[in-house]
């Protein structure tokens, strides 16, 4: 193989950076070891040692990043990161953003966290920090593994790493034919690399600064929880871990809900979905694991008081960090594929993210054997069937699954047989018992989401298994099996409605649980007080309920599950609110819970008026439906032509121009309220992008009631008005015709010498006509010339009639012996716009209901750290 | 039987309908000649783009209709009418993905799709 020398890269740095990789590599899975020895031997030497392994691994996560930083910041595009995801012309404060971009920097990002949270708990000396770093640093292994980039074989890379070269990456950048054609040497390719292809324009904005790293913050603490979970099984402390467990998992909870709730007011604010949620797969993705948590965390607080459901508690917690990944899985590999709008690329790194998710799956069952030795024959065993799988050459579906199963199982029984059994029936009269059942139901509602974001998945699993479908057709002849046998199946067509079927009636019933659990008594309750507070609360609610609905205009023509929902939220609010009063009496130390209930119940109904009554005013109403389109089809853009005023619900709409800042163009839309004659501008955004088109973002005119949302969907492609050929009409003097919707007469034409206008025009013989346009009340008179100048040189000097946008040239032809006069016109095509505007009523009350959920969160953790502390 | 197994058992059954529920509101992924089997009846249908015949717009009639030729995977070509603002750069698109239904004898008429552009990286190497 020739070798060449390349001139103006810049190799160290890489290799630097690539070092950084393995070193932090390395140390974590040597300090996993040596955290997990001194686990086991408790000796000090060994714990100096992991603890040493662990600051090198914190050193080097950072030596990666500051690398990577550099690399960007210096503009060094011979590397493909900074290449792909920044240019020249990027601004400082975004080329932060560069790093979860793409996705080898947000497993950076997920990486540093880890290692953030690693030194917090580092420093905390009790029985469960070495199994707990044990388990941080393993993960850590894991991730940083996904920066290797080193390649096995031809098809099967170990990482992808963030400091490949482009040429690396892509050896065609040096046949490139611009190269030959400028007559530069493939070692110079550097010099035709000069710009990267920059961030994504969409992603210019400070809810991109932000919100990926809130959720990835989030994601990273999940493993917590876990690693404490993992502590219990490993020293057979099966009911110690919770307590210390239980503020992390509110934090986590807290950081993950913020960081999901980030991304709804981003959607909201600044891209056209049309809306805060659209249950899209990578929504959906962070929403599972923060349902199960929430589930997580309430059986941990009956763990905490009554010792009851422990099983629930280790299902929930290790299921948690178990979903984060994947999450991480459906979202990295590409097995999501076009199902979602988020747009992702497979770095061929599915395999590996594959057997980590059941490196992490399996390791907890492999604990919950009490004795070593049935440890390592299970350890055996998952070795025996990876090698029937690689003996295969490929995974084989049934038997992996079964496998998965048997562990599952025998993960329930192992904690069976170590917990010591619940004997006495808990009472239906307890706070425990209604706990659990909500617990359970927030977990139902993440298994049905989990259900519709796994199609594709299934796919792949069901189509591996075609030996079991086509029979199960052959025999059933329903439909769907044969569509698992073929991988068919896609997402149901109508997603919001199959969504809102399950979601709906689940969130009803949370709801009042919440309102109404807090009443109980942990083991049992007093009847009598139940039953006053009940009876007060539920009068409350049915009020609130009958005073809401004609203010949000809902009816029971709506819908009556929505009138319960309605009714379910409303008691979530009053009954936590009269919690506060009647029980807590306003301590407000204890009132993390309630204020949090009373948050999601706000959120709830938030949620339910601004989607049941949200409004696309924007109905397409003036164009007939065609014999093919019923009724049933969405049509919710119009079209507005620049200064002509469109009724819109009750607003008259103008599209008054627009202006061009940056990458953005702003389209101003005059809105006038026809009944109050308050009027507003808002100046929805789109800008170009030549990955991705037309990006639109909308603009949004606040009311406390309610807001007036609008976005461009489509716009004439150049931002400036040029002209446009109409035609060339042969006229005689005398003659009318209509252009652009302005009446044309050809008045005159006359001779003139140019000497007499101007001596520049010396010589010159002039021909000019004189056209009368008149529209409407206005008329102009445009008077485009004709010269000749020494008989053969031709020159026309057009003429505008501005008001009309219309542009005139004048030429008189002779034809057989007669003059006949030609005069071409062009106009300005009429500027428009394509746009969306929907109305969403009391979408400020998701907005409070969000931020007293987390505030409540906040104050849940600063409760339990400081009885922790105790 | 502990009234917490019950809840237990209830919910799962309920959690195997939920299950369930998603396999009996879900689509296929189909042909243009197997959804013609069923007009009227919604659809996810991959197609490409038919770049050499023409893609016809015209918002001032209609801002909610557009059509274009795309050819799905048996390598059919149909005329597609879609009921939604054209995308900008619609000419540059390659697989689109249909969610819509056969009308009347051959038209294809769609209420939703999702296109797939050429990667940013294939074209900038081409561009340079």
């Amino acid at each position: 193989m020739e070798t060449i020398t390349f001139n103006g890269e810049h190799l160290f740095i890489g290799n630097l950076g690539h070092l950084f990789v393995v070193l932090s590599f390395v140390s974590a899975l040597f300090g996993a070891f040596a955290f997990a020895s001194h686990t086991k031997t408790q000796n000090s030497t060994e714990l100096t040692i992991a603890k040493s392994a662990f600051h090198l691994h914190f050193i080097s996560v950072i030596g990666v990043i500051v690398t990577l930083f550099y690399i960007i910041y210096n503009h060094y595009f011979e590397y493909q990161y900074a290449w792909q995801h920044s240019s020249l012309s990027l601004p400082t404060h975004y080329m932060i953003s560069c790093f979860w971009e793409g996705q080898e920097g947000s497993f950076l990002l997920w990486l540093f966290w880890e290692a953030v949270i690693g030194m917090m708990l580092i420093f905390k000396p009790s029985q469960w920090r070495s199994p707990v770093m044990a388990t941080v640093l393993l993960s850590q292994a894991v991730l940083s593994s996904m920066l290797l980039g080193i390649e096995i074989t031809a098809n099967f890379k170990f990482g992808s790493s963030p400091f490949t070269l482009l040429r690396e990456a892509d050896p065609s950048v040096l046949e490139l034919p611009v190269l030959a054609i400028r007559g530069i040497a493939k070692a110079d390719y550097m010099q035709i690399i000069t710009d990267g292809t920059g961030l994504n324009p969409l992603l210019q904005n400070y809810w991109m600064v932000i919100h990926p790293p809130t959720l990835f913050f989030g994601f990273a603490t999940t493993i917590v929880p876990f690693a404490f979970a993992i502590a219990g099984l490993w020293t057979r402390d099966y009911k110690g871990w919770m307590k210390p467990a239980l503020p992390w998992a509110l934090i986590s909870v807290a950081v993950l809900g913020t960081g999901i709730m980030m991304g709804g007011v981003w959607a909201y604010e600044s891209l056209s979905f049309g809306g805060y949620w659209a249950w899209d797969p990578v929504e959906n993705a962070s929403l599972i694991p923060w349902l199960v948590l929430i589930a997580g965390v309430h059986v941990m607080l009956i763990n905490r008081v009554t010792g009851s459901s422990q099983i629930l508690t280790y299902l929930l917690i290790l299921g948690t960090f178990i979903l984060v990944l994947y999450a991480t899985f459906l979202t990295r590999s590409g097995v999501l594929g076009d199902t979602s709008v988020h747009s992702f690329t497979d770095l061929g790194l599915s395999r590996q993210l594959l057997v980590f998710l059941l490196l992490f799956i399996l390791l907890p069952v492999a604990l919950s054997f009490k004795y070593v030795k049935a440890r390592w024959i299970y350890a055996g065993s998952i070795l025996a069937v990876l090698l029937i799988n690689l003996l295969a050459g490929k995974f084989i579906v049934w038997l992996n699954l079964l496998f998965i199963l048997a562990s599952f199982i025998g993960f329930i029984q192992n904690l069976n047989a170590h917990l010591p059994l619940n004997k006495k029936e808990e009472s239906v009269f307890s706070r425990e018992f209604w706990m659990f059942v909500g617990s359970l139901i927030l977990l139902l509602s993440a298994v049905q989401v989990i259900s519709t974001t796994s199609i594709p998945v299934m796919n792949k699993i069901t189509s591996a298994m075609a030996w079991l479908f086509e029979p199960l057709y052959n025999i059933t002849k329903v439909e769907t099996f044969k569509n698992m046998a073929e991988g068919n199946v896609a997402q149901p067509i109508e997603i919001i409605k199959h969504y809102n079927t399950w979601q709906l009636p689940i969130a009803v019933v949370i709801a009042l649980l919440t309102g109404i659990t807090q009443f109980f008594g942990y083991k049992k309750t007093s009847t009598k007080h139940l039953v006053k507070n009940l009876a007060i609360v539920l009068g409350a609610a049915v009020v609130l309920t009958a005073l809401l609905m004609p203010l949000f205009d809902l009816h029971w023509a709506d819908g009556f599950l929505l009138i319960v929902f309605l009714f379910a939220s409303s008691f979530a609010i009053v009954g936590n609110t009269w919690f506060i009063i009647r029980a807590l009496r306003f301590k407000w130390r204890l009132s993390g819970a309630s204020i949090a209930h009373i948050g999601f119940g706000l959120m709830m109904i938030g949620v339910l008026v601004s989607s049941a009554k949200k409004q696309v005013i924007s109905q397409n109403t003036r164009y007939a439906y065609g014999d093919n389109f019923s009724e049933k089809d969405n049509r919710e853009n119009i079209l507005l032509m620049k200064d002509q005023p469109f009724p819109m619900a009750n607003y008259l709409v103008t599209y008054k121009g627009d202006t061009t800042e940056g990458p953005n163009t702003y389209y101003e839309v005059h809105y006038r309220d026809t009944a109050t004659g308050e009027s507003f501008s808002l100046y929805p955004n789109a800008q170009y992008n030549p990955e991705q088109g037309l990006m639109p973002n909308p603009d949004t005119r606040h009311y406390f009631t309610r807001d007036i949302y609008t976005h461009v969907s489509l716009v004439p492609k150049s931002s400036e008005e040029e002209w446009e050929e109409d035609g060339e009409h042969a006229m005689a003097i005398g003659d009318t015709m209509i252009v652009n919707g302005a009446q044309i007469v050809l008045s005159n034409v006359t001779k003139a010498i140019g000497d007499t206008i101007s001596s520049q025009l010396a010589g010159h013989e002039l021909h000019i006509a004189e056209i009368t346009i008149t529209k409407g009340d206005s008329s102009v008179v445009a008077r485009p010339v004709f010269g000749i100048k020494d008989g053969t040189n031709y020159y026309n000097i057009f003429s505008v009639a501005e008001f009309a946008k219309i542009r005139f040239n004048y030429t008189p032809k002779s034809v057989e012996g007669e003059i006949q006069h030609n005069i071409e016109t062009a106009i300005k095509p009429p500027r428009y716009i394509i746009m969306k505007a929907i109305m969403f009523p009391y979408i400020n009350l998701l907005w409070i209901g969000t931020i007293l959920l987390l505030v409540g969160f906040v104050m849940s953790i600063a409760r339990r750290v400081k009885e922790n502390r105790r | 039987m502990k009234s917490k197994h019950i809840v237990v058992l209830v919910l799962i059954a309920v959690g195997i309908a939920a299950i369930l529920g998603t396999y009996g509101d879900a689509s296929t992924t189909v042909n243009y000649s197997e959804a013609a089997e069923q007009p009227g009846k919604s659809f996810h249908v991959k197609t490409t783009l038919v770049k050499s015949k023409e893609i016809n717009y015209k918002p001032e009639i209609d801002p909610e209709k557009f059509t274009f030729y795309g050819m799905d995977e048996t390598g059919e070509v149909r005329k597609v009418t879609v009921l939604k603002e054209k995308p900008f750069d619609f000419e540059r698109a390659e697989e689109i993905k249909l969610i819509g239904r056969v009308e009347g004898a051959n038209e294809f008429v769609a209420t939703d799709f999702q296109t797939k552009c050429p990667s940013k990286y294939e074209n900038e190497v081409q561009d340079i």
